[in-house]
């Protein structure tokens, strides 16, 4: 049975499934699109990666990204989006330090108390987050009232040992979204002397073991990984892409470090062939991601399905 | 049961034990949102956090420093580029005129990496914050000397990867991206010399692609941070009345003959 099921892609699973609710006179509509408005929950997840600094907007000469970024209007943006959104979820996925003068006068403390008061749910590790020192992240982390999430660092006997979480439950709108962090290798990336004795370990062990912490024991209904292992490689690096296709549980991955600009997310294929929405946009907060996640109330199992929204917004809107 | 087939197991059955009250998610839609100039959108909470820092920040920093004749864009996956030109050149001709070494040897080449320039530099006035942005590491410059072996092995990657910044050389690659023709400091590369590469602490011991670099002969710290090589060569320029500017040279060409 389980190999079976395992043969076919995710729609077709979850219409075997909903038909054998229908025989069972359960009553699952076998289409997503029927559902009325009121029985979706919607849940908005915003974020950002790869961030670096950038607190002002680029200079209106800057060769590539003339006027494009800035807190300030991130912020109003955000705060735009919360005022219409009930549910939303605001994440980083690391490299909040480092790119500006902001980072080497003072050491990371006006990007974490701009993040908090941005209302940032939860933040990945990036390698730039190191710069300077493992002691100075674990100072920075004072004026963060965010959680710095990483399954795969062990800190033991380093200044941030007992200072992030493995993973966190969020609930909104009685939806439950586990949130899982992974990190890079940093040797060969960051000075030892950054890190100290931080442990890395094998991000697709920890990803399988959290995705199957946090659907099958912890009940999760959306389980995203906030990554920082890069988009994907030439060569055979671990990479968002390559978690993704060997992934089982995860339904969406915010990446970051390649500083790739993906206009949409890039739909993979699992180990199970469901779709893992793997994205990343770009870096600087040149822009801020928006995932929409709808919830049926009632039905048991219906489509996930993916689609770039046009909404008609002040802001110029990619993809 | 492998682990893998256990593990698919276990999240059917999962699935299939859901209880009917379990919520499903029945869509994924997302967008990005550029965020520019054209909504001049404040926020009056951020700015009253941020507002001492920036002008702390923009007191010492909005500095124009100089002015440059282009704009040398982050490019990467080119041969060449404005900005990788531009830092491995002033690297080099500021560290020969700044550290002296106790060989009384200059650096032949420059090598560095394009990740590690970090911004672009605009044509125009330039401040110091852009130089800031450019290169925020606090990267020392390091003068390694390699035998003629690891500058080969130099030589080879340059080639092979296409595109780290170099100065002080030139190199020719067949279509199979190998070095052909090695010319360094005007001198065609020779095997039996050693050779004086001046490159940033960092790369000298990250030691995952740059291997050649580590275990040099000899390795000299300057004590010059590359910014402020940066800063230095704007500083002097500026003071002589120059515009800065750079080019491309053919220093890195394919040489298919």
């Amino acid at each position: 049975m389980g190999d079976f099921i395992m043969t076919q892609n995710r729609r077709d699973f979850i219409r075997s499934v909903a038909s054998a609710g229908s025989l069972l006179g359960i009553g699952v509509l076998s289409s997503a699109f029927q559902i009325e408005e009121e029985e979706n929950i919607k849940v908005v997840i915003l974020h950002t990666n790869d961030v670096h600094s950038h607190i002002d907007p680029f200079p209106d000469n800057d060769p590539k990204y003339p006027g494009l970024g800035g807190v300030e209007r991130r912020a109003a943006l955000i705060n735009k989006i919360r005022a219409t959104e009930k549910n939303v979820l605001l994440l980083d996925a690391g490299d909040i330090f480092q790119g500006t003068p902001y980072f080497n006068m003072y050491a990371g403390e006006i990007e974490m108390k701009l993040m908090t008061k941005m209302g940032y749910d939860a933040s990945a590790i990036g390698n730039h987050d190191f710069d300077l020192g493992i002691e100075n992240l674990a100072k920075q982390l004072q004026h963060a009232s965010f959680p710095m999430i990483c399954a795969n660092y062990d800190f033991t006997g380093t200044a941030m040992e007992g200072k992030t979480i493995p993973y966190k439950i969020f609930e909104k709108g009685g939806v439950r979204i586990g949130v899982f962090g992974l990190g890079i290798e940093l040797e060969g990336l960051v000075g030892s002397n950054m890190y100290g004795k931080t442990i890395y370990i094998d991000p697709l062990i920890k990803a399988a073991e959290m995705s199957h912490l946090l659907r099958k024991e912890k009940k999760c209904d959306v389980v995203i990984c906030l990554s920082h292992l890069g988009y994907r490689y030439d060569n055979d690096k671990v990479s968002d892409y390559v978690l993704a296709k060997k992934s089982i549980g995860i339904d969406i991955i915010i990446g970051a470090h390649t500083h790739t600009f993906l206009d949409k997310p890039t739909i993979v294929k699992n180990r199970e062939d469901k779709e893992v929405y793997v994205t990343q946009v770009g870096w600087a907060g040149i822009r801020l991601g928006k995932i929409t996640i709808s919830t049926n109330k009632k039905t048991r199992i219906t489509t996930m399905d993916a689609h770039t929204i046009n909404v008609s917004n002040k802001f110029d809107r990619v993809g | 049961m492998s682990l893998r087939k256990g593990f698919n197991y276990l999240v059917v059955f999962a699935l299939l034990l859901s209880p009917l009250a379990c919520l499903r998610v029945t869509g994924i839609t997302s967008q990005f949102v550029v965020l520019n100039n054209k909504e001049a959108q404040h926020d009056s909470a951020t700015n009253l956090i941020l507002r001492p820092y920036k002008d702390s920040v923009d007191k010492l920093m909005n500095v124009v420093i100089g002015y440059t004749a282009v704009q040398m864009p982050k490019e990467s996956g080119k041969m060449e580029t404005l900005l990788g030109n531009f830092v491995t050149d002033i690297s080099l001709s500021q560290c020969n005129k700044k550290y002296k070494s106790p060989d009384n040897l200059p650096a032949d080449i420059c090598i560095m990496n394009t990740g590690g320039l970090r911004s672009s530099i605009p044509k125009g006035a330039i401040t110091k914050s852009n130089i800031f942005e450019l290169m925020p590491f606090d990267n020392e410059l390091v003068v390694l000397t390699l035998s003629g072996q690891k500058t080969w092995e130099l030589l080879k990657f340059v080639a092979m990867t296409v595109g780290e910044p170099i100065a002080g050389m030139s190199i020719g690659i067949d279509s199979e991206k190998k070095p052909k023709t090695s010319v360094i400091q005007g001198q065609a590369f020779d095997s039996t010399k050693t050779y004086k590469i001046l490159t940033s602490d960092y790369l000298a011991s990250s030691g995952t692609k740059m291997r050649f670099l580590t275990n040099p002969i000899k390795y000299e710290k300057t004590g010059y941070l590359i910014r402020d090589a940066i800063l230095d060569y704007f500083a002097e320029e500026t003071a002589k009345g120059n515009i800065i500017t750079s080019k491309l040279d053919g220093r890195f060409y394919y040489d298919t003959k």
